[in-house]
């Protein structure tokens, strides 16, 4: 048994993260400990390396690596086994190394650190295994600073630092969520090579039930700081035992089910219709290169896309919001009917006006619209029907929960009576079951009053559930529009077939697999 | 929390004194500007006769030396200079960088550019130089100390504007603000609704740190001989007189030094509290 | 790289002309007629019209500008009556007081300056710097908390009241300094430096402050970034990880800061050299202020101005360089 904890918990002033936790992971094995945020995942994975030390929390139950407590080891012996017998990766791959430092120099004085090895001897086991984990050219690349490597190159890195001392586990904390979903197959798939290769255990920390399908054989549920539940992977995914489990399982949008109820096709009018927009900001690069593309009355276009795709630029334009470099943007409604979600429930209201103010904005501003009595009427109504109640009017944003102020962001669009409404990255911020809710009520209210709808996201699978028509953008351009079904099950563009096989899906999602 | 209360205390005193500054003289029975030579000894270049600077239950603080004018009446009438003029300059440094910063902020490309060059401009001048050298061509009869206001004021906006219009730009993003624009907001009613309110707790943080600077501006410009013009006392025209008799009469050098400081270390301490009620998380003092 | 250079040189010359439009206009356009300025209180038509022509003040005003650039680029000449005077560039005229040329006044004031601001540098860096340090490594520790305390009361301490402070214990009470005056270090360097203490110590102590509070929150926010963890849970000492890794970029807001400091050179000793009473650049213009000598002021005021713009522009590269993050275009 290589890790081995037990009754761990760590309690910080008034709240308590991780909560008696005990656990295993073999010789060689992997486990992937997946909760929502809140869950104590990433503070159980911090705690395994006592990283804990010297802050506010207090850390108890123990820690062994090969019969060794990690918790009570003195400082001096805890470093000589951080790095070299369990190391670790983590989240955002942008801070997590020295910006004034070379990449080579990073790794190579780690590796020196733990094996006293030349100075030469280390420049070259760092460019050995830059090369390994697949960085192109990495003799010339070691001298490069951490700023001139893209995300995914910065996570092989540190990936690469981890391998350069052979630990016998690895934790990973989250080390492919802050990268595009092509990117990071690659990062998971590096990972299980590099298991296969040297033999070491993997713990992997995610929000992401089918990452953790993909890479991990063995899951641990957790949530509220406690073990849900813990079992074979395939098992906990296709039969969970605890209704919590099952909850999550149910609420991971699923790339290959068709939306619940399709539309029956009805040739409609356009609501919004784009005539070869382009973009480009002012430094010269171009964010749209020519798009056109129509959005009806009564349907949910979906658009795709990694970062740097324009998909959130093109979501701007069709709101008004930006004008266009060149083309041009026809839509047929007038001021205040087209609305936005946004994704960033933190940002999306103004922290200084309470929640009722800025829902009623859009008839404020009206010149025409409704006054006093009515106004509170409209926005309690409004409230009331994204299932808020009107009791939030008098809340601020803060005192509202994340999928709380979504709901509100999607009151504040209702209460204009939008032909267009405009959803970018509306559930990209939320934990998969409040997602779950919100999708729904999206869903819902566009049936209910037939609106045209834009839904932007980098998650396939989200967009599968709600869109009628998808378009895939990549670089600014558009490479492929398409009914849903059509672009999920018969892709046509190489660009679509690689992100949807890149897509981490549950297991029997597949068509293929049927 | 409780060093601010403190800053708060002796804030609130050294107001109070500026502005019952003639009944305080009338209790003491003194006024600021009329000359004791007999309170001073002739004989010994005109240091005061007793003790600690001529310390006693008529002149509560001592007498100036060589003229013999009562020190506790100066101090009082001072304050209201130093607080009038470090207030007055506040004002006008937060009027102009409020309105500047919002239009460079809130304005186009080329008026942000424009403003911000001017901006930059501004910060490079030598501030207290400037200053210095403005009060030469400034005719005699203008108001002194309205002059020191508008001259401190005029010359130390430039943070002020930074700082509005980094936090107008970065309010400017927020999705809130792309929300309003879609409920029919316009330009005006963004700015006012949206980013105002955003702009005014800093705006008024920075503000409560630049008054103590503004107090040392002040005594400053005195301290050099061109602030307020005699008799019209201040501090800082005090300590320039007395650094010619620390030797003999240090009392007379440590009482506007101590008042000074006092009135300094208040308001920082104001400021500084004032800046952690309004941003929890920051550690250590602003730079 | 080459091209950054060339626009940041380019843009600190457009600033510096700028600068020196707005000097002239305030000294020269501003007050109506600067000859009356000049002049005095009892004032002969004659006299005027004499300075008027003296000065050319009877040419238009872009033209007058014109001569003043011309003069500051590559020198020009005065003619009063028969005789004609060469000014070599950089021309700033003459003195109304002395009639000695401005630009010589100043050099012989500056090392007077250079000397007080350079040598407080070196003391203010090394206090600052070493207090914040000692703060930022044990936060919440009783020398972090006397530190605060002491940086607390010297935000409070102008440089003339901590000055007289010092001149009162020093050679007053403790009597182990003389009071300070100016001795040129070519004369006697021991001297120097034991007349420049009092004043350097002023200066440095006011200054330091600053630097003390934003070496410990650089140094505490550095602390807390992710790269830091990375650090710690590959098992690097804690030494190490402040020597190495923190420092280097606690370092790189300081340089930046000095930068613009240095800059300030002449606006930071007025009050010093007056106070000290030490025969400097900000003693020349307290002293021209005083005889309304517009010339000298109109010289002292665009020699600091100049100094805080290549300040100003150094203290950018510097950073520029300290960083590989930034990009030079």
């Amino acid at each position: 048994m290589t890790l081995s904890v037990k009754g761990l918990t760590v309690r910080y002033p008034g709240v308590t993260a991780v909560d008696d936790l005990s656990f295993d992971l073999p010789d060689g094995g992997s486990l992937a400990v997946v909760g929502e945020s809140g869950s104590g995942k990433s503070t159980t994975a911090a705690a395994l390396l006592g990283l804990h030390r010297g802050t506010r929390a207090q850390v108890t139950g123990t820690v062994e690596l090969d019969g060794v407590d990690l918790t009570t080891l003195p400082d001096e012996r805890l470093r000589a086994v951080r790095g070299r017998r369990i190391a670790m990766v983590f989240q955002d791959p942008l801070s997590a190394l020295d910006p004034f430092f070379t990449v080579g120099d990073q790794i190579a004085s780690v590796y020196r650190l733990h094996t006293r090895a030349a100075r030469r001897a280390s420049r070259q086991k760092a460019v050995e295994v830059l090369n390994r984990v697949g960085i192109p050219d990495a003799a010339r690349r070691v001298r490069a600073h951490p700023h001139e490597f893209s995300g995914g190159m910065r996570q092989r890195a540190l990936i690469a630092m981890a391998l350069a001392l052979e630990p016998s586990v690895l934790v990973a904390d989250e080390p492919t969520s802050a990268l595009d979903v092509t990117v990071q197959a690659q990062i998971l798939t590096l990972l299980a090579d590099l298991r296969a290769q040297s033999g070491m255990a993997l713990l992997f920390v995610t929000h992401d039930l089918a990452v953790a399908a993909q890479i991990a054989d063995d899951v641990l549920v957790m949530r509220h700081g406690r073990a849900v539940e813990r079992g074979p992977v395939r098992r906990v995914l296709t039969a969970p035992a605890e209704p919590y489990t099952r909850e999550l399982v149910d609420a991971v949008p699923r790339l290959h089910t068709p939306r619940a109820a399709p539309e029956p096709a009805a040739p409609r009018n356009a609501a919004v219709t784009v005539h070869g927009v382009s973009h480009h900001y002012r430094r010269g690069a171009h964010a749209l290169k020519g798009i056109s593309l129509e959005v009806r009355e009564g349907e949910t276009l979906g658009i795709v896309g990694e970062s740097g795709s324009g998909k959130s630029t093109l979501a701007r334009i069709m709101a008004g919001l930006l004008p266009p470099t060149h083309g041009r943007v026809a839509f047929d409604g007038g001021p205040r009917m087209r609305q936005m979600v946004f994704q960033d429930p933190a940002s999306s209201f103004n922290p200084r006006r309470q929640i009722g103010a800025s829902v009623a904005e859009p008839l404020l501003t009206a010149r025409s619209g409704p006054a006093g009595d009515a106004v509170s009427d409209a926005v309690g109504d409004a409230l009331e029907r994204v299932g808020l109640g009107p009791e939030y009017t008098a809340r601020y944003p803060h005192e509202l929960s994340g999928g709380q102020r979504q709901r509100a962001a999607i009151a504040r669009a209702l209460i204009a009576r939008p032909k267009l409404m405009i959803c970018d990255e509306a559930v990209s911020a939320l934990d998969v079951t409040t997602q779950a809710g919100i999708l729904r009520l999206l869903t819902d209210v566009q049936r209910e009053l037939g609106l045209a709808m834009v839904f932007v996201s980098h998650d396939l699978a989200v967009v599968r559930q709600v869109s009628d028509r998808v378009a895939v953008m990549k670089d600014g351009e558009l490479v492929e529009l398409a009914d849903a079904e059509t672009l999920f099950e018969a892709p046509q563009h190489p660009y679509t077939r690689l992100l949807l096989s890149t897509a981490p899906a549950l297991d029997g999602d597949r068509p293929d697999s049927h | 929390m409780r060093h601010y209360r403190v800053g708060l205390a002796i804030v609130a005193a050294l107001v109070l004194i500026a502005l019952t500054a003639p009944l305080l003289t009338a209790l003491e029975g003194q006024d600021a500007t009329g000359f004791h030579p007999e309170l001073v000894n002739s004989a010994l270049g005109g240091l005061p006769n007793g003790a600690l600077g001529g310390i006693s239950a008529d002149h509560w603080l001592g007498v100036e030396p060589g003229t013999g004018r009562d020190i506790f009446a100066r101090i009082v009438y001072g304050a209201q200079v130093s607080l009038g003029v470090a207030i007055g300059a506040t004002v006008v440094q937060v009027l102009i960088g409020t309105t500047v910063g919002l239009a460079a902020g809130m304005g186009g490309r080329l008026a942000d550019g424009l403003l911000t060059r001017g901006i930059d401009l501004m910060m490079a001048l030598p501030e207290l130089i400037f200053a210095i050298a403005l009060l030469v061509i400034v005719p005699a009869g203008f108001p002194r100390p309205l002059l020191l206001a508008g001259v401190i004021g005029v010359f130390g906006w430039g943070g002020t504007a930074r700082l509005v219009r980094a936090q107008t730009l970065s309010l400017r993003t927020r999705d809130y603000v792309a929300a309003a624009r879609l409920a029919g907001a316009g330009r005006v009613r963004v700015a006012r609704r949206e980013i105002l309110p955003g702009v005014v707790a800093p705006v008024l943080t920075y503000a409560a740190l630049l008054l103590p600077g503004n107090i040392v501006s002040e005594a400053g410009l005195s301290f050099l001989g061109i602030g307020v013009r005699p008799p019209t006392p201040s501090w800082g025209q005090m300590l320039s007189n007395a650094s010619v008799w620390f030797r003999s009469d240090p009392m007379y050098v440590i009482i506007p030094a101590a008042a000074i400081f006092l009135a300094v270390l208040a308001f920082t301490l104001l400021g500084d509290g004032v800046r952690k009620a309004a941003n929890p998380r920051t550690t250590g003092a602003a730079s | 790289m080459t091209r950054y250079l060339l626009r940041r040189i380019v843009e600190t010359l457009a600033v510096l002309l700028l600068l020196s439009a707005c000097v002239y206009a305030v000294f020269y356009v501003l007050p109506g007629d600067p000859a009356r300025l000049i002049c005095g209180k009892i004032c002969l038509p004659d006299q005027l019209t004499a300075i008027h022509q003296k000065l050319g003040l009877d040419q238009p005003l872009w033209e007058q500008y014109l001569h003043f650039l011309q003069g500051l680029v590559a020198g020009r000449d005065y003619s009063s009556g028969p005789s004609v005077n060469h000014c070599p560039a950089p021309c700033l005229g003459y003195s109304f007081q002395t009639d000695q040329p401005v630009t010589g006044l100043l050099l012989d004031r500056l090392p007077v300056s250079l000397s007080l601001t350079l040598g407080a540098a070196v003391l203010w860096l090394v206090i600052g710097v070493g207090t914040g340090l000692v703060s930022g490594l044990r936060p919440g520790s009783l020398a972090d908390r006397a530190l605060t305390a002491v940086a607390l009361a010297g935000t409070a301490t102008p440089v003339f009241v901590l000055g007289l402070v010092l001149l009162l214990v020093f050679c007053v009470y403790l009597a182990w300094l003389p009071f300070p005056g100016y001795v040129p270090l070519t004369e006697d360097p021991v001297a120097w430096a034991q007349n420049l203490l009092l004043p350097w110590l002023t200066l440095a102590l006011t200054t330091a402050v600053v630097y003390s509070r934003l070496t410990r929150t650089t140094l505490l926010e550095i602390l807390a970034e992710d790269h830091i963890r990375t650090l710690r849970a590959y098992g690097v000492p804690e030494r190490r990880i402040i020597g190495r890794h923190a420092l280097r970029g606690t370092l790189t807001p300081i340089i930046t800061l000095f930068g613009l400091h240095v800059g300030t050179v002449l606006g930071s000793t007025v009050l010093t050299e007056s106070l000290f009473g030490l025969p400097g650049l900000g003693k020349l213009l307290i002293d021209a202020v005083n005889t309304i000598d517009v010339p000298v002021v109109v010289g002292a005021t665009l020699l600091s101005g100049f100094a805080i713009v290549v300040g100003n522009t150094l203290a950018d590269l510097l950073y520029h360089f300290a960083d590989p993050r930034v990009h030079l275009t």
